[in-house]
């Protein structure tokens, strides 16, 4: 009840952290309550494994899998399915996280992030408690970057990022922060913040694989076809 | 009456008696009874069986005319036939809400007041608690579920899990746990 509402001071820290757009677009999207509205909910989606295939010994720093659901008010979108997050900063292992320029972040930045994260948490479960931001005092940009994407859902006839790869069935690949931006769009704050310079969007059965690095990882001929054997083993 | 309440208008009764919303429920308590009888007997009988059931079966010998039933003008902690058990606290029927007052402070508490099929109970909630119920009687669910853990937690990883409550965002939720662990594990 309270916890849709969001006042000044915390729509700031939040604008702050994720820029104008994100925080708009989530506030409205917790008010609509989407996962409701969803023909077949994501549940024991069973790609764990195959997500860590990819992650791991890997570039990338985290890897997401988008959901395709149909909707019950009609179209369809692509909504949180399951994750990894690979940050060799991230954490806290790290005194005092280093953002992506290398420098090391003020007692403030950190703390306005975990507000950001609590805030996010009671917003979109209905309700807050300090159980969960406990273990969140130093949250990498890239870590922050992840644990948002989670309440981030896509149209399906967007013209971007996941919601774009699925239409059109064809994979992204941008291996330069200019263009990543782009692909990133809503997200695009929270990226820079992490410093992604290789965004993929990849459609797959039943919704799409996102992954991202802070390297620059050039697409080769079988990249595409290596990743789906990853997680599909086709 | 200057007491705070939290009133459960089940069956939109304040639009029928607009005329008489500013003198006491009490007054109107014998002839809203019936009402609420006549409403109730229309429900869902699925619903009714789940609802606080303490006065049930001798409620449903009494005749619907009885008005002396609830004459008394003392509220009541407990409802009025105590002989059989009083089954944990259910899952309510059709409401809408009409909140008198905010109550600022989280830890005081007001009167939350619920008519069934003839009986009264009253508890003594605070705010978040009475949020709560009117939570459940939406999503009509028992507040008993608890959720399968497979693996051995910790005291503190398991209050985050029973945080991390909602039946509906269960991806969300297991890819955080995730995280959360796989940071610890550092």
């Amino acid at each position: 009840m309270g916890e849709k509402f969001w006042v000044k001071e915390e729509k700031g820290m939040a604008e702050s952290v994720l820029g104008v757009e994100a925080c708009e677009f989530l506030i409205t999207s917790a008010s609509k309550n989407l996962l409701n509205d969803l023909v077949s909910p994501p549940v024991n989606l069973g790609v764990q494994q195959g997500l860590g295939k990819i992650v791991e010994g890997s570039h990338w720093n985290y890897v997401i899998f988008w959901y395709a659901s149909g909707l019950k008010s009609g179209g369809s979108v692509l909504v949180w399915g399951d994750g990894i997050c690979q940050d060799p900063k991230g954490g806290g292992v790290v005194h005092g996280s280093t953002s992506a320029d290398g420098e090391l972040e003020g007692v403030e930045k950190r703390k306005v992030k975990k507000c950001v994260l609590r805030k996010l948490h009671a917003c979109f479960n209905g309700s807050d408690d300090g159980s969960f931001a406990a273990s969140l005092d130093e949250v990498s940009d890239v870590e922050m970057f992840y644990l948002t994407s989670m309440y981030f859902t896509f149209r399906c006839d967007s013209a971007y990022g996941p919601g774009e790869a699925f239409k059109s069935g064809r994979p992204t690949w941008a291996s330069s922060m200019a263009s990543c931006l782009d692909h990133y769009h809503l997200r695009s704050v929270l990226a820079r913040s992490a410093g992604f310079q290789t965004v993929v969007f990849l459609p797959v059965k039943s919704g799409v694989l996102e992954l991202g690095s802070v390297k620059s990882i050039p697409e080769e001929h079988d990249s595409v076809e290596k990743l789906k054997r990853s997680v599909w083993g086709f | 009456m200057s007491r705070a309440t939290v009133e459960l208008d089940f069956f939109g009764m304040s639009k029928e008696n607009s005329s008489s919303s500013s003198k006491s429920k009490f007054l109107n308590r014998q002839r809203s009874f019936r009402d609420i009888q006549s409403a109730i007997s229309k429900m869902n009988p699925e619903l009714l069986k789940s609802v606080i059931a303490s006065g049930s079966a001798a409620s449903n010998k009494s005749t619907p005319d009885n008005g002396n039933q609830m004459s008394s003008n003392k509220s009541f902690s407990v409802p009025s036939t105590p002989k059989q058990e009083l089954p944990p606290f259910p899952a309510l029927p059709v409401y809408f809400p009409l909140p008198r007052l905010n109550l600022e402070n989280p830890l005081e508490t007001a009167p939350l007041t619920i008519f069934y099929n003839g009986t009264v109970a009253v508890f003594d909630v605070p705010r978040d608690k009475a949020e709560n119920i009117l939570k459940l009687a939406e999503k009509g669910i028992s507040k008993t579920v608890v959720e399968p853990v497979a693996d051995p937690r910790t005291d503190h990883q398991q209050k985050l899990l029973e945080s991390l409550d909602g039946d509906l965002p269960i991806a969300r939720r297991k890819s955080l746990q995730r995280f959360l662990e796989k940071r610890k594990e550092r």
